[in-house]
């Protein structure tokens, strides 16, 4: 045995190791082609064993040196792919092409030597003390093999170095074994040139160590471990892209995501310009790449400081895209039907406010005709219905107007004492009616005149102020103004309103502000309301920029505070001018008035309405029912105020006021004021610049069409009464000293209906005094006569003359005679009306008293006590015993039709008093509070 | 056989000038006192009492109060009368139980048509059934009120514990219940009601406001003997009810058992 067999054998023993060891191991690309080395490098072995144990036989010597030749290339050539493969370096298709052809041309030389002899130029038997081998004679071929093979150790050990790079201090010692592994083979082939070791084919021998160490490192440091393994995996199949890059931007890792992103990395071998401004843009790591939504990240890749390389990270986002577009669409979707909603609901403000009118309206004509007081009852409770449902869609219509974009913000000119004017007196009542105090308090530079829209500013208030009300149930409601400058042109006119009310939590407050809801406490139950109150007056406050606050304290008060910037006209104060405002008035006007007016109204409908209305304050107007009849009528009459119709078939509001004007019908003195169902914006400024004096909305509000009727009526045919307290205290006492002689009298009310002067009313009592004798006489033969026409007439006219002048129960009294006549209740007639003349005998009597005159007429003393009443008080709580029993058997009911009896019964006003009290408790169905009240009237 | 009136008055000419006018139409009974009048009603039932309000001894008040108290004699229908000067005592004689009042002199198509109305009453079985509608909205309350009033005895409550407290002590022959209500709602009294002793077969209808099919559902389960939505319909709630009073009395026919006759 030789050395050289024995190694030989050693060899294949260990290649025969190494190869079972690798089959051992996980199966990665890298595995897969160490296993073809190794079996390579066993056959090899194998093969040279043969070739130097075929003693003298060179002929199968030379078959086994070609098997092995075959093997032997191609070990090395694996080795080399094994290597690159490891290193995570693609070797190029073409080089391993090349390899390939090369290696067959090789081989395909050493097949065929005999017959060409470019590999061998010819072999010999050779002896070297050991064994007998072929002593070959290199071709030109042969050359090129080592060429070859030393091309192949020089690429083997470049890439080691590039691996020594990249890893770790600790995997040293495996980068260097591998190392060995590789150039092994090409050092044996060395020392065989070198030292001429004559039949010593050292490549086999080197490549069995080389196995040996491959079998050492793949068993010492895990050569193909699981995180490897795994890593292979997850960076393959991964769904991120990942591309690693040196620093010269050169591709040393991509994974096949990567490239279904960015194709042209499968072939690219680094990253050109614009693929790095693509993936290195710092500011905008997102990026549309063909289409498809590609999230970037990058970071450095670092060893002990020094910057290897980078590495990308794409993510892909595409399904982002997706519920970003599907949200867009909902709420696109969302937006368009509210917006839709809002321009249907605005469009049908005049087809909602038409039939509304017509409901109000017939209601209160129904109630003004009849005498039933089952029709009374349930009539008002119709119009109070109706009241009820206007408001809510007022509301719905305000904000619906609002959010479809139609509202538009006026810049007028105004005054501000007519704000305040108007503020105050439309909210004050429904403050005093709950009992509670309203407070105005203002400072002193307002200025007297600003631009902007007063009638929306009118509105937020009215919502404020009305829901402080709501919301008190005792105390008081006070509302402060005052003035901030903000520059030369501009100032915010700050509105404070605070009250004494249940107060709001604080997690309410933000809620405030949205639609529909209204804060769901118990202490609201009671509350009625559409909850968009506050809603419309933030819309109205965010279109004119203005701000608004709330504070509050919960279950004291609430303060809200509204800023709006108006445009500034002058420097002048609103206290230079004019009246200031009386701040704590219950400030109502009554007005009567002995204008001209004409109604213009093709509706005969709405032409009685008008009319019913206009009569209330006195006024017999005219009418026509068309433009022509109007300016037919204009014609003939000269009236101080014209009320017009637009919506009109045939001549319109506008064609007809034109026409009165050119044909000179109407003057400069008769105010023309128009009258629409259509209240949406922009019809009031195209009504004023048509050059009308007014404009009001169907259903008529009664406050407005007072105050358009105070503005537009000739000073000298109007009377104002303001509900004022006469604040002279000589006055007071004389007044107290009349009233004590006139108890059946109400002095107060009766000074305010002849002018609000004691004197006046003292002149207007005298008149009835002197002349009051005929009228009882005639009376009195009417009634002997049983002429009841007449009498009607004249009890009619009492009922007026009466009320007018403060004599209120006879008034009353009258009243019942005259609605009585008209029915022909005869019976009623005759049982009153002896009541009916003592009384006005009595009234007459005191009207003597006060006013002197008594002494200069002989006058029967009256004896004011006998004035029957039908039921004295003694009697009524007795009835209220018995009442209790009904109450406490749940016969309220009953209770209520025996208490509705006495309506028509002539009771004293306190009687008066505790008998409309016990009703409506009992209409409210409070019965608890019924019993209690009647227990405490007997006490 | 013409109705019975019965003429109480201390007046033997009132008791003529009345009896005069009446005695065409009815069989007229005159008594000169309360005393008599209340022995004359307990041996038998007359169809209407025509009572003076003003009388001695016993007077009209205390002659209302035994009638009322006697058996079988609490459904007739009292007439008080009273004069000019007495108006007060008219309303109290309503509050103590009477049925209606004319003020002397009382003309004769007076009389006669005040008669007649309570006459005809008898007639109207139904009137006797009491029905209680509970609704904390006062309109429609007043509503419901006013379309059974003429045909029924009706009681308003206006909030749960109210008809609570009724029902204690009364049982009606209907309810009528308010869907949203608070703090009991209408489904909660319903439950209540039919827990009760002695209620638990009182026909309930619901009225709801609310159009929604989640309350509708939840109404039905609770099987009620009728659902109706606001605004109600006169015709269709006085129809319903009818049928609801039929069916009951044709129930109560079939149920009283052969054998009842030997006890």
């Amino acid at each position: 045995m030789n050395w050289v067999l024995a190694v030989v054998i050693f060899g294949t023993v260990v290649s025969m190791i190494t190869i079972i060891i690798t089959v051992m191991e996980k199966v990665t690309k890298s595995s897969l082609i160490l296993l073809l080395t190794s079996v390579c490098t066993f056959c090899t072995i194998f093969s040279y064993g043969f070739e130097i144990t075929c003693g003298t036989n060179l002929e199968a010597s030379m078959i086994a040196l070609k098997i092995g030749y075959v093997f032997k290339i191609y070990s090395i050539t694996c080795l080399l792919v094994f290597i690159f493969n490891y290193a995570r370096i693609k070797l190029p298709a073409w080089v391993t092409t090349l390899l390939l052809i090369a290696d067959t041309v090789i081989i395909a030389g050493v097949i065929s030597y005999e017959q060409n002899g470019f590999f061998y130029k010819y072999v010999e038997l050779g002896y070297n003390d050991m064994y007998y081998y072929p002593n070959v004679h290199p071709g030109p071929l042969y050359y090129f093999m080592l060429a070859l093979l030393i091309g192949c150790a020089i690429a083997y050990v470049m890439v080691m170095i590039h691996m020594f790079r990249l890893s770790k201090r600790s995997e040293l010692p495996k980068m260097i074994l591998l190392l060995f592994i590789g150039i092994l083979p090409v050092l044996g082939l060395g020392a065989y040139i070198a030292f001429d070791l004559k039949g010593v084919d050292m490549i086999p021998i080197c490549l069995s160590f080389s196995n040996l160490l491959l079998a050492i490192t793949i068993k010492k440091f895990k050569l193909f471990d699981a995180v490897e393994a795994a890593r292979d995996l997850i960076l393959e199949n991964t769904r991120e892209g990942l591309l690693v890059i040196d620093n010269d931007n050169k591709i040393v890792y991509v994974n096949d995501t990567a490239i279904s992103f960015i194709p042209e990395l499968a072939y690219a071998d680094r990253v050109d310009e614009d693929m790095m401004v693509l993936l290195f843009n710092v500011g905008e790591n997102v990026q549309n790449i063909e289409g498809k939504h590609i999230e970037i990240r990058t970071s450095n890749l670092e060893r002990e400081g020094n910057i290897l390389g980078h590495m990308v990270w794409m993510f892909d986002m595409s399904f982002i895209n997706d519920y970003t577009n599907q949200i867009l669409e909902l709420k696109e979707d969302a937006e368009r039907a509210n917006r839709e909603k809002s321009i249907f609901l605005a469009n049908m403000s005049h087809e909602i406010r038409t039939p509304m009118n017509a409901i109000i309206g017939f209601s209160n004509l129904v109630l003004e005709e009849t005498k039933e007081k089952n029709t009374t009852h349930y009539m008002n409770d119709i119009v109070r219905a109706g009241n009820g449902l206007l408001h809510i869609i007022n509301k719905l219509l305000d904000i619906s107007k609002i959010e479809s974009g139609k509202q538009e913000i006026v810049h007028e000119h105004y005054f501000v004492e007519n704000l305040l004017k108007d503020t105050v007196a439309i909210n004050s009542v429904k403050a005093y009616e709950k009992g509670l105090e309203f407070n105005v308090e203002f400072d002193d530079d307002l200025p007297y005149e600003l631009i902007g829209d007063k009638a929306n500013i009118q509105e937020m208030l009215i919502n404020i102020i009305g829901n402080s009300v709501k919301y008190t149930n005792e105390g008081s409601v006070t509302l402060s103004v005052y003035c901030e400058p903000v520059s030369a042109a501009m100032v915010d006119i700050v509105f404070k309103i605070a009250d004494t009310g249940i107060g709001i939590q604080e997690d309410d407050l933000p809620k405030l502000f949205k639609k529909f809801t209204r804060l769901d406490r118990d202490i609201n139950r009671n509350v009625e309301g559409t909850g968009l109150g506050l809603a419309i007056v933030k819309a109205i406050c965010d279109q004119m920029d203005g701000r608004i606050d709330i504070s509050s304290h919960y279950g004291r008060g609430t303060v809200v505070t509204l800023s709006i910037p108006q445009e500034a006209v002058s420097n002048e104060k609103m206290k230079d001018h004019a009246a200031p405002i009386v701040a704590s008035s219950k400030g109502q006007y009554t007005i009567s008035s002995t204008a001209k007016v004409l109604v213009v109204d093709d509706s005969e409908v709405n032409l009685r309405l008008s009319i019913a209305i206009l009569r209330r304050y006195g006024i017999e107007a005219d009418y026509a029912v068309n433009g022509d009849d109007a300016i037919e009528r204009t014609n003939f009459n000269n009236y101080d105020l014209i009320l017009m119709d637009h919506m009109m078939p045939g001549k319109d509001g506008v064609e007809t006021f034109h026409l009165m004007k050119d044909r000179h019908t109407i003057g400069d003195s008769t105010k023309v004021v128009v009258l629409t169902a259509n209240a949406v914006t922009g019809v009031r400024e195209f009504m004023m610049a048509e050059g009308f004096d007014g404009y009001l909305t169907k259903p008529i509000d009664t406050a407005e069409l007072e105050h358009m009727l105070i503005d537009t009526l000739p000073e000298d045919k109007v009377f104002k009464q303001l509900r004022n307290d006469h604040t002279d205290p000589e006055e007071i006492d004389k007044i107290l000293d009349i009233q004590e002689m006139m108890p059946h009298f109400d002095v107060k009310e009766g000074i305010k209906y002849t002018g609000g002067e004691l004197d006046n009313y003292l002149d207007i009592i005298k008149f009835m005094y002197k002349n009051s004798d005929k009228n009882l006489q005639s009376i009195q033969q009417f009634y002997d006569e049983k002429n009841w026409e007449e009498y009607t007439i004249l009890v009619h006219a009492l009922k007026s003359s009466m009320a007018g002048m403060g004599a209120l129960e006879l008034s009353a009294l009258a009243k019942k005679m005259e609605m009585a006549g008209k029915e022909s209740n005869i019976n009623y007639i005759e049982s009153n009306h002896d009541f009916l003349l003592a009384m006005y005998r009595v009234i007459i009597y005191e009207a003597g008293l006060a006013t002197g005159l008594i002494g200069e007429r002989d006058v029967a003393e009256v004896d004011t006590n006998e004035i029957k009443v039908d039921m004295t008080k003694e009697e009524i709580l007795d009835l209220f015993m018995n009442i209790r029993g009904l109450i406490e058997d749940f016969q309220h009911d009953k209770a209520l039709s025996i208490i509705s009896e006495m309506e028509s019964f002539t009771l004293e006003p306190d009687v008066r008093e505790m008998v409309d009290k016990l009703q409506n408790y009992l209409e409210a169905i409070e019965l608890k509070d019924a019993l209690d009240y009647i227990d405490g009237l007997i006490k | 056989m013409l109705p019975v009136v019965v003429l109480v008055d201390d007046s033997k000419e009132q008791l003529e000038i009345h009896k005069k006018l009446l005695e065409d139409k009815y069989s007229v009974v005159c008594c000169e006192s309360g005393l008599q009048a209340i022995l004359y009603i307990e041996e038998s039932a007359p169809a209407v009492v025509l009572l003076d309000i003003e009388m001695p001894h016993m007077d009209g008040f205390k002659t209302l109060e035994r009638i009322r108290q006697t058996k079988d004699r609490m459904g007739i229908p009292i007439i008080g009368l009273t004069g000019q000067n007495t108006k007060s005592s008219v309303l109290k004689f309503i509050a103590r139980g009477g049925d209606g009042y004319l003020i002397k002199p009382v003309k004769p198509d007076k009389l006669i048509s005040t008669i007649e109305k309570f006459i005809n009453h008898e007639d109207m079985v139904t009137h006797d059934k009491n029905i209680l509608i509970v609704d904390d909205d006062l309109s429609s309350l007043r509503i419901t009120q006013g379309y059974l009033k003429d045909l029924y005895n009706v009681t308003t409550m206006c909030s749960g514990v109210l008809a609570m407290e009724y029902l204690s002590k009364h049982k009606p022959d209907l309810i009528i219940l308010d869907y949203k209500m608070s703090p009991y709602t209408g489904i909660s009294l319903f439950n209540m009601v039919h827990k009760m002793d002695g209620l638990e077969d009182v026909p309930i209808v619901f009225v709801t406001g609310v159009k929604d099919k989640d309350i509708i559902m939840e109404c039905t389960v609770l099987q009620p003997a009728g659902i109706f939505l606001k605004p109600v319909s006169k015709l269709e709630l006085i129809t319903k009810i009818r049928d609801i009073f039929s069916e009951r009395a044709a129930k109560a026919e079939e149920s009283i058992p052969d054998g009842w006759g030997m006890f």
